[in-house]
């Protein structure tokens, strides 16, 4: 009796049982039998073991968390991460406190991305023409190919993501000295292409922008989804937010102007949003430099001729007419700000009006000032050069392909048909190799494949911003039997008589002691190398970059472009970097899957959106099918908001390998005509007839008319007079709580939060939240303990948005507890509204009670069936779920119940500084502050008084430990609410 | 016998019978062993804590160092063993087993004597700030060769303490009573 057998599986349960041939004898018979089991079953003692270390390490203690800096690499930003590991497994991942510019704060992709570690779809062995193999035998036939390659001539392409690591730069560099015909491709398709061309032509060397939204007055946003997608979205966000809540209405306080077609992230923060075909971007970014020059009197860059800014006359633009009073204001604002303003243009806009953006910065003096730029930039190759590969490729010039953590398959136009030419060029190459984590779409087409180390088993140093670098270090052994990618190049070049190191960390320790370690230092390598580790991180002072020469003909040349470039007349699509699964890499994460797009709401899937003024027209409703005349039919989704003539689809979706990723939602780089192409015109939009059920988080959208999540303009914050929140006490029927130590509340600043859904990540991690699936999320049982809604206000064509952040209240006069039978849910002495699953019997009575629709129903046993190697990401302090019990944000009670411990073993008291929530420490805006509300000194208490507080529902007296403070929106002119 | 007579004094009698006792044997035998007091599982190593713990008097936070720092009192590595048996009574051949357990590096799997539901996260750190006696839960476990299980491991006996603790606490100790709110456990 090993297994545990099932209790009393009645019949009636399962599908498919036929009621009319299941007698009441047949019944009875099969109780007794289940009886007989369960005694049976019952004999079984709880026999678990415990098994104690042979040797234990020092630092590790069974029942404590261990914290290791490592780094995580997304497009062409690396964050600085602090990993949480319990008994040696990674458990929770968090920013790294000690970067100066990220202060603890790392994008949600690095928390989500703990799943990939656990992923049941890893490689487990590499596999030699489709067979498990053996390392030593793949290596050999890896160098064998690369010998052969060089001594005929023929090429070796490795394509790699963006190399931000210095020593595996170095490997790179040597491994193309070993074998001169190696070709190196480092290619991110997600990354801002146009930017970077346009900073080749007008200052002839790129350099990865780094932008200080702490100082800028006034940014103005060209199809720039910043806080969303763009770059560096931490430390942009953190910088923007810190402007944002000024403590009086005269207070300092940027102003964010957007111009963009689709609704992005970055959009529904904007002061003054302007929807706008980005084909008419680049027009209106020359415009700007020409009424900066003529207004603000700005000199334009020398050798830029003014004639050729004649065509750009602001008013004798037809996109511009509609807002006039918008875009004078918007000029008025830039050259009053001068070198505090900042204009920047994302991958949807051109070449050229990239080119604009950076000739208004280096005019308006921004260059330099708040538009500044990164110390190394990782060289990227261009989608012409990707193309070229591609086409090599299928002349028969390479005799071997590596693909490195990449999957090109998914980024090329075709990569998905069984006749493209992708295909056809990789049936070209004698020897393909993938080296990534899964069987994804690229390794599927190759005939050596490698299985990587995830990079929580991985060896490593990465440059961040402001020049810091940032030390990747193992935090588990590798599960399976992988090897990192630099290893197996190591190997290959032994295996070819060109050994370099032996192990890779045996590289970047000789590289830091060559290169990083301080020469003339009295300190030792040994101790050197352990601090860095320990911090993760090494601060040297690189030299400022010389400024580079603004080339005047280039400009002169832009414009004329500029001008000559035609809008198309019928509809543009705008494929935009998904918010949630960047390119497609996360695309198998079931967390990254289930969050809801912070704008659309949607989980699982990419409609189409399209304006709500076009889909009236197309006579289309949300989940309606149309066709873009190729490619694969789309739902819709009409988006409030977004500019008429605009479609919007975003990436990573559509994918046709993984279990979690296969199937889901539509591949946009299908509707591309070349790869890395963003923007592309659409003659016609065509509804199918069919229909898909959408998968929406939140199906209302308005607040109609209740004080849900308030937004004040200056002015109307302005014409409070109130200085602090005063609240009369009402009459209730309410025992009044008896309340012993701390009573602990959060305050949330609306006018901080972006609503990037970084909380709900991070709750899902530090709680043991379940996937549930597209199914029950359409059923609306998401089980998100914390949720980001959304709400418009105003007319559809431009509306006023909000995000807010919702967990559960935490009433003082909690409506769920009056209605809980048994008591499962009551209130504890620190003001928690406590949840007690082993007594809850699933009523749900306090889910129908509770006026915030906080509260979770386990429909489905849907942590049950938890694949093993998933179950290693559970956080052991917070039980697991199961099947008919209901559950709620507790205020991550394990850490307040573990800090309590700790400051009473410190012999002293507990601080409220000592508790923080999962989701506060990842709000990378830190609108989010938890403590103890019974403090009148303490952060929070000190936020709750404030004269922007509110309680949602206010009127309900349900009292809660959650205060909101409003948001405040910075509009100027016509833009006055 | 008609029929209703036959149902009243024969059929509803058994019945009843018949389906307390299997509501009896199913409880009674499904019952897990945390519920059972007396549980003395064999451990792998004849360990005794009678002469660890009572005879050589190692105090217990020697060798489970855990219970300071950690929820978990911990059992020691095989290493802690090997802090004295690597001089000491290495004749013993249950020394040397575990002498070879080090050697080979492989792990011994104690059994578990004390079990708690997975929903339930009992903390040994006040317990034992609070100066609470091990022996007030884990009985007098320096008298055992073999340890047993002599605490009724139910919420109601954590409850009976929590509420009043004067029996367990040191005399004069400041600490009257534990939380008892859902939180304090369970989360």
């Amino acid at each position: 009796m090993d297994e545990p057998k099932p209790i009393l599986r009645l019949p009636v349960l399962d599908a498919g049982c036929e009621p009319d041939g299941f007698s009441r004898r047949r019944f009875l018979a099969l109780l007794g039998a289940s009886a007989a089991l369960a005694t049976g079953a019952g004999c079984k003692r709880n026999h678990a073991a415990i098994v104690a270390y042979t040797k234990k390490q020092e630092e590790v203690v069974p029942g404590v968390a261990d914290y290791y800096a490592s780094t995580f690499q997304e497009g062409e930003v690396a964050y600085p991460v602090l990993v949480k590991a319990r008994e040696g497994r990674p458990i929770h991942v968090e920013g790294n406190a000690l970067h100066p510019l990220y202060r603890g704060k790392t994008s949600f992709h690095a928390t989500a991305d703990l799943l990939g570690l656990y992923d049941p779809d890893r490689l487990r062995a590499p596999l030699v023409d489709g067979r498990p193999g053996t390392w030593k035998a793949a290596t050999e036939k890896l160098a064998r190919a690369l010998e052969a390659a060089a001594k005929q001539g023929k090429g070796i392409a490795l394509v790699t993501p963006a190399v931000l690591s210095p020593t595996r730069k170095l490997l790179i560099a040597r491994l193309t000295e070993a074998l001169p015909a190696l070709h190196h491709i480092p290619w991110e398709p997600a990354a801002d292409h146009q930017d970077r061309q346009a900073q080749r032509e007008l200052l002839g060397e790129i350099r990865l922008p780094q932008y200080r939204f702490d100082q800028a007055q006034t940014i103005v946003g060209l199809d720039a989804d910043f806080l969303g997608t763009l770059g560096d979205t931490v430390s942009a966000i953190a910088g923007f937010s810190s402007m944002r809540r000024p403590n009086s209405a005269a207070g300092a306080m940027n102003r964010l102007y957007v111009i963009e077609g689709g609704m992005s992230l970055t959009g529904s923060r904007a002061d003054i949003r302007i929807p706008m075909r980005p084909s008419a971007l680049a027009r209106i970014a020359f415009a700007l430099v020409r009424e900066v020059h003529r207004q603000g009197g700005r000199a334009l860059p020398e050798g830029l001729a003014p004639s050729s800014l004649e065509p750009f006359a602001l008013d004798r633009l037809p996109e511009v007419k509609p807002f006039t009073a918008e875009f004078k204001n918007l000029v008025k604002d830039l050259c009053a700000a001068g070198d505090r303003s900042l204009v920047m243009a994302g991958p949807a806009a051109s070449a050229e009006a990239h080119a604009a953006c950076l000739i208004l910065n280096r005019m308006l003096g921004a260059e330099g000032a708040v538009a500044d730029h990164a110390t190394s930039t990782p060289a990227l190759s261009t989608p012409d050069e990707f193309k070229a590969l591609v086409d090599h490729m299928a002349a028969g010039q390479f005799a071997v392909a590596l693909f490195w953590d990449v999957n090109p398959a998914c980024d090329i136009p075709d990569g998905d048909s069984d006749s493209s030419a992708w295909r056809a060029a990789m049936a070209k190459v004698p020897l393909r190799v993938c080296m990534g984590l899964r069987q994804d779409e690229t390794a599927t087409t190759c005939n050596l494949v490698l299985p990587s180390n995830h990079w929580l088993e991985s060896w490593n140093d990465f440059e961040t911003s402001g020049g810091a670098l940032s030390l990747q270090q193992p935090v588990v052994a590798p599960l399976y039997d992988t090897l990192q990618g630099e290893e197996i190049f190591l190997r290959c070049l032994a295996e070819i008589g060109r050994p370099l190191a032996r192990t890779y960390l045996d590289l970047v320790k000789r590289r830091w002691q060559d290169e990083v370690a301080p020469k003339d230092s009295p300190i030792s390598f040994a101790r050197f190398w352990n601090t860095c580790l320990h911090d993760g991180l090494f601060r040297p002072r690189p030299a400022p970059l010389p400024a580079r020469r603004l080339d005047g003909e280039a400009c002169t040349r832009a414009a004329t472009r500029a001008a000559q470039a035609s809008s198309s007349a019928g509809f543009e699509l705008v494929l935009d970097t998904d918010p949630r699964l960047f390119d497609g890499r996360y695309a198998n994460n079931g967390w990254l899957q289930e969050l809801p797009d912070p704008i659309a709401r949607t989980s699982w899937g990419n409609p189409l959106s399209l304006s709500p003024a076009d889909a009236d027209r197309l006579h289309v409703k949300n989940g309606d099918m149309v066709s873009l005349g190729h490619g694969p039919a789309l739902p819709i989704l009409r988006q409030p908001g977004q500019a008429q003539g605009v479609l919007r689809l975003t990436l990573g979706h559509g994918r046709w390998q993984g279990s979690v990723a296969a199937g889901v939602g539509t591949r946009a780089w299908a509707f591309a005509q070349a790869p890395g192409v963003r923007v592309m015109s659409i003659k016609a939009v065509t509804p199918t007839g069919g229909r898909q059920d959408l998968c929406l988080a939140q199906d209302h959208d308005a607040q109609d008319g209740r004080d849900i999540a308030r937004v004040w303009s200056l002015a109307e914050y302005a014409r409070n007079p109130q200085q602090e929140l005063q609240r009369e006490e009402l009459p209730s029927l309410y025992h009044k709580l008896e309340q012993e130590g701390p009573r602990w509340g959060m305050a949330i600043d609306l006018s901080s939060c972006v609503g990037c859904g970084a909380c709900v990540v991070a709750c899902q991690s530090e709680n043991n939240i379940p996937v549930v699936g597209p199914e029950q999320v359409r059923k609306g049982r998401a089980m998100h303990w914390m949720r980001v809604d959304r709400y418009y206000e105003g007319d559809q064509a431009s509306p006023r948005m909000i995000h807010q952040p919702m967990p559960c209240q935490h009433c003082e006069n909690a409506p769920c507890e009056a209605v809980c039978p048994v008591q499962a849910t009551n209130h504890g002495p620190d003001g928690i509204n406590q949840m007690a699953y082993n007594r809850c019997v699933g009523t749900r009575y306090c889910a129908n009670n509770c006026p915030y629709k906080v509260r979770r129903f386990n429909f489905l046993d849907f942590t049950g069936e938890t694949p093993a190697s998933m179950q290693l990401a559970f956080n052991p302090e917070v039980t697991v779920r199961p099947r008919g019990v209901m559950e709620k944000c507790t205020f991550c009670v394990q850490r307040i119940r573990n800090a309590e411990q700790v400051a009473k073993r410190e012999n002293r008291h507990l601080d409220d500084k000592d508790v923080v929530p999962a989701c506060a420490s990842a709000c990378p805006a830190s609108a989010i502050v938890f403590g103890d509300i019974s403090n009148p000194a303490s952060a929070v208490s000190r936020l709750s008084r404030s004269n922007r507080a509110f309680h949602v529902l206010e009127e309900l007296n349900t009292k809660p430990a959650i205060t909101y403070l409003a948001a405040l929106q910075n509009p100027s002119g016509r833009g006055e609410r | 016998m008609h029929p209703r007579d036959r149902f009243w004094r024969i059929v509803l009698p058994i019945g009843t019978i018949a389906v307390l006792s299997t509501l009896l044997a199913v409880g009674y035998a499904t019952e897990p062993d945390r519920f059972v007091r007396g549980y003395s599982p064999r451990q792998p190593i004849a360990f005794s804590h009678r002469l660890h713990a009572g005879d050589n008097h190692i105090p217990c936070l020697y060798c489970h160092t855990g219970a300071e720092r950690s929820r978990h009192a911990g059992v020691p590595a095989v290493q802690t063993c090997m802090n004295c048996h690597a001089v000491t009574r290495t004749d013993k051949p249950e020394v040397q087993r575990v002498a070879a357990a080090l050697t080979a590096d492989q792990p011994i799997e104690w059994r578990r004597v004390y079990t708690l539901p997975d929903h339930v996260y009992f903390d040994h750190r006040p317990h034992v700030g609070a100066q609470i006696a091990c022996q007030s839960c884990h009985g007098e476990v320096q008298t055992m060769e073999q340890v047993s299980r002599e605490m009724l491991m139910r919420m109601g006996v954590c409850l009976s303490c929590h509420r009043d603790a004067h029996e367990a606490v040191p005399a004069g100790s400041k600490i009257t009573s534990g939380p008892s709110n859902c939180f304090a456990c369970h989360r």
